[in-house]
């Protein structure tokens, strides 16, 4: 089914190939394989370095964004209180995407000598930080009740209860919460990329492409590789859940 | 004597669910308390337990561990057998290292490190019962733990029970006459919501039981017709 699936796409991308400007797969293909090998001559890096580039901003900002959307979600999913603070601030500040903070940020972060780099860093974690916090959330403030009052009758305390009954409860959120906030946070850091000069990075890269005269082919090997990268992602972590949550 | 209550009430908003119970529960014996499904046994259960408070009434209790086997047998999915009875002894400030003489007094040696879905229900509740067991309860309560399996399973379970809980003092509610008569040295019989005590009937019959004689089936008459 699957060679299935990439069969159709490859005849409806001939296919769309064949009426307007997008290159066909074995152009795009040739192109690809191109500039994973060869530096592309304008930018002077590989395809490879600039997504190791868009990847390392990724990670970066993101891990920092999951540090601290894992233990407010899962505070906000365990106490009434914490969680009357947080969440109206939580689903204010959700709806707003990642990119209409970027004059803001600019502004923020001016003063600092690398102002592009830190708000695009902010970028992707606005974008991680948001779905993971709320699916968190939501898996802690799901935890059974009736397992809460069995531990009441054995005389658990509170720590005793939020380390094994509520954090484990939470695992799936957590993770499902980490692999959307990547999800997020990728597409955040590629147009970022694309709204300031950045030097490198996969968003850089194509707009560069496009300015220097619409080179579709870099441009559509340029976009396959970000689609690449995300699948990739998205997989490694459906597959970690299975791993890690072994009593399911 | 090692529990006494006194005129329990309790209500739910306008709903009167216990009316003035009272009834003693003697060291070492297991008490049945029988009466209709939705007549307040598991609310009597989880006030005498400390997890739900009366609105009147009093209860003289030593000081001691509860254990508590419930219904819905309510494992941690996330642990094992071994981990589910750990985990309570850590809560209750006890020795782990109890936890697989547990496993082995219920039947389910070679089962340690299952998690929870891969039992069947009665081992499931083989697992509740050695958790309530492993702390060395000096009062055992029982909510219906067999009401959801199979008949056969559910005899098999009574027989082991027994065994088991030896020496230990239990309040077992259930729905089940049987069930009551089996295992009771004294059944207490609710009425209808609102729940008073309608009468405490005597057990006087060697264990283990024979389900079929004479007068275990007299018992269950006269506690049919009570009820």
């Amino acid at each position: 089914m699957r060679i299935l699936s990439l069969l159709i796409s490859l005849a409806l991308w001939y296919f769309i190939s064949f009426f307007t400007e997008i290159p066909p797969p074995h152009e795009v293909f040739y192109k690809f394989l191109f500039l994973i090998i060869y530096e592309e001559p304008i930018l002077g890096k590989t395809l490879i370095q600039h997504a190791e580039a868009s990847l390392f901003r990724v990670l970066i900002a993101s891990t920092v964004a999951f540090a601290l959307a894992i233990p407010l979600g899962i505070f906000a999913g365990w106490s009434r209180n914490i969680r009357e603070i947080i969440i109206p601030i939580v689903e204010v500040l959700r709806p707003i995407p990642p990119l209409a903070w970027i004059p803001l940020a600019y502004i923020i972060f001016a003063k600092l000598p690398n102002t592009v780099q830190v708000s695009q860093l902010y970028i992707v974690f606005v974008g991680a930080f948001f779905p993971c916090v709320v699916t968190v959330f939501d898996s802690a403030r799901n935890v059974p009740e009736e397992l809460i009052e069995m531990a009441k009758v054995y005389r658990a305390n509170d720590w005793m209860v939020l380390r094994h009954i509520v954090l484990p409860h939470s695992l799936q959120g957590i993770l499902t919460g980490i692999r959307v906030g990547l999800g997020v946070g990728w597409m955040s850091i590629i147009a970022a990329e694309m709204i300031a000069s950045s030097v490198e990075g996969l968003g850089y890269f194509i707009l560069t492409m496009y300015e220097v005269g619409g080179r579709s082919a870099e441009i559509v090997s340029g976009i396959a590789m970000i689609g690449l990268i995300g699948y990739i992602m998205n997989y490694i972590f459906i597959r970690l859940e299975r791993v890690l949550i072994p009593w399911r | 004597m090692a529990l006494k209550i006194e005129n329990i009430r309790k209500s739910y908003g306008d709903l009167k669910v216990l009316d003035g119970v009272s009834f003693e529960v003697r060291e070492g014996e297991i008490l049945c308390i029988v009466g209709e499904s939705g007549c307040g046994k598991t609310t009597l259960l989880k006030i005498i337990a400390g997890i739900e408070k009366a609105d009147s009434g009093k209860i003289s209790i030593k000081d001691g561990r509860i254990g508590f086997v419930f219904q819905d047998v309510r494992l941690l999915p996330w642990k094992t057998v071994l981990g589910n009875i750990e985990f309570v002894l850590g809560s209750m400030g006890m020795d782990k290292s109890k936890a697989r003489e547990m496993v082995k007094l219920v039947g389910l040696e070679g089962f340690e490190d299952y998690y929870p879905k891969h039992l069947s229900g009665g081992m499931q509740q083989r697992v509740g019962i050695a958790r309530a067991i492993a702390i060395d309860p000096d009062l055992l309560l029982m909510d219906e733990p067999f009401a959801n399996l199979d008949a056969l399973t559910k005899e098999r379970m009574q027989c082991e029970l027994l065994r088991i809980i030896r020496g230990k003092t239990v309040i077992f509610v259930t729905h089940d006459i049987d069930e009551a008569v089996y295992l009771a040295d004294r059944v207490v019989i609710l009425s209808k919501r609102p729940a008073k005590v309608v009468d405490i009937i005597d057990i006087d019959l060697p264990k283990p039981r024979d389900r079929v004689s004479e007068k275990f089936l007299e018992y269950k008459r006269r506690i049919y017709d009570l009820l």
